[in-house]
């Protein structure tokens, strides 16, 4: 009474186990493939913030440049340098003249899972004789987003990410800053600090944000009107986030 | 005769009509507006020192005003202020005397200019202070001077005052992620350092 069903004799059955075969060593290579392959070297993502954009024109210097424009094309400048460079993924939170919240941007950091995210902004300052660069990372200190030792968040869960990687992140500012300190080394070091930053609390990863020039001092909008100038800012934050993957993942191919 | 005239009288009478109509509507809409516009300048005269924030008669008091330095290091600057009965007022003069700026040439001005207190007021130790801020997008406020300038607020706040713990800021009435688009202003500034912080960098 076993009854073979239609279209399955012997012929069916050596078909099917050779697919079932055939399936087996596909998935076996394609594992082996992934055992293989760094993990790190798929995961490696590097978000490159530039700040403000849109309506947010950021600091305007007294001759009109705005600082949403200049960060923009020190961010291109950059993330050129990596696809050249380094040939990692890289993420621009904007790659043009778009308003865009900072929630937004550390969302799309998060969601695309970054490695390590950097916020390119310039200073302002009232004292127009003010020039320099800077680094800064999150501290939750001051204010009460946390509200114990134990550092309970005040606030959802998602403004705790940046908790895990704090020594990280200091340790990338650390590396950053000293990259722009030897690039630009006519330039006064306003040093490296932490701070409450916004949204930076809600990124799972390594962050920074960095000033490397004073766009109200009117000398130093004139320098960033200057290519060789942007081509040094870019080139030494290239240089500490290269520093920070050969760290971070020993062991990498890079330049 | 009366065929080609009654025609323009009739499309002459609509039109008085229909612009009877626009000035009965639109004019009370007119009138509601200017009372608002005066009681908004009337607000920002309050705060101007000299009225009601004291009365001259009452005595002074020290105080000591915070502006950040050339190294971007806060720097006390010895002020004065009347001694009004309720507290928020004194607070308030504080709060006009820093945004004004400091008298020290080597300290800089925290804020740019424009910028102005709408209101303060204290509630369970926490200063709110309400900040007027013209266009908040378009300001000369990198990262390190707005942290340096929330930090005026609070360190000129606390340090002259032990009721005052806390320093919330709000921006244009209503509470805001930041002033400048930098620094988290939704929880309030206690100016503590907590022990898991390793600031040395």
């Amino acid at each position: 009474m076993n009854k073979e069903p239609a279209g399955m004799g012997q012929a069916g059955r050596k078909r099917g186990k050779r697919f079932i075969f055939l399936l087996f060593v596909l998935s076996f290579f394609s594992a082996l493939m992934a055992v293989q392959l760094p993990a790190s070297s798929q995961d490696i993502l590097i978000v490159l913030d530039p700040g403000h954009g849109g309506e947010d024109t950021g600091v305007i210097g007294a001759g009109g440049l705005a600082e949403k424009d200049a960060c923009l094309d020190l961010a291109l400048r950059v993330k050129k340098r990596i696809d050249q460079r380094l040939g990692y993924p890289t993420l621009l939170t904007r790659s043009r003249d778009l308003t865009l919240s900072l929630k937004e941007r550390a969302s799309q950091a998060n969601n695309h899972l970054g490695s390590v995210y950097i916020s390119i902004h310039l200073a302002g300052f009232p004292d127009q004789s003010f020039q320099g660069f800077g680094t800064y990372t999150f501290d939750p200190s001051q204010t009460m987003l946390f509200s114990n030792k134990e550092m309970t968040p005040t606030l959802p869960q998602w403004d705790a990410q940046q908790l895990p990687h704090l020594e990280s992140s200091r340790r990338l500012a650390r590396m950053l800053h000293e990259t722009l300190q030897n690039g630009l080394p006519e330039q006064r070091d306003l040093g490296i600090h932490a701070m409450p930053i916004y949204p930076f609390g809600a990124l799972g990863m390594p962050a920074v944000l960095i000033e490397p020039a004073v766009l109200t001092s009117p000398i130093q909008e004139d320098q960033l009107r200057q290519v060789e100038f942007k081509e040094e800012i870019a080139e030494s934050i290239f240089q500490g986030i290269d520093e920070w993957i050969r760290s971070a993942y020993p062991g990498e191919r890079h330049e | 005769m009366s065929k080609t005239v009654y025609p323009r009288y009739g499309s002459f009478i609509l039109f008085a009509a229909l612009l009877l109509a626009i000035l009965l509507i639109g004019l009370p809409l007119l009138l509601k507006e200017r009372p608002s516009v005066q009681k908004k300048e009337t607000i920002e005269e309050i705060y101007l020192p000299g009225y009601p924030l004291y009365s001259e008669h009452v005595a002074r008091m020290p105080i000591q005003l915070f502006f950040p330095d050339k190294d971007l290091q806060m720097k006390k600057e010895n002020r004065e202020i009347y001694k009004s009965e309720e507290l928020a007022n004194r607070l308030r003069q504080v709060l006009v005397l820093l945004l004004n700026g400091p008298h020290d040439e080597d300290l800089m001005p925290v804020f740019p200019e424009g910028v102005r207190l709408r209101e303060l007021f204290l509630y369970e130790g926490c200063a709110y202070v309400d900040m007027k801020v013209p266009l908040p997008h378009k300001n000369n406020m990198g990262c390190m001077m707005e942290y340096l300038g929330l930090n005026a607020i609070q360190e000129s706040l606390v340090n002259n005052f032990s009721e005052v713990e806390k320093v919330k800021v709000l921006l244009n009435g209503q509470e805001g992620e930041t002033l400048f688009g930098h620094i988290d202003t939704r929880k309030p500034f206690t100016g503590e350092v907590l022990e898991t912080s390793d600031r040395n960098l």
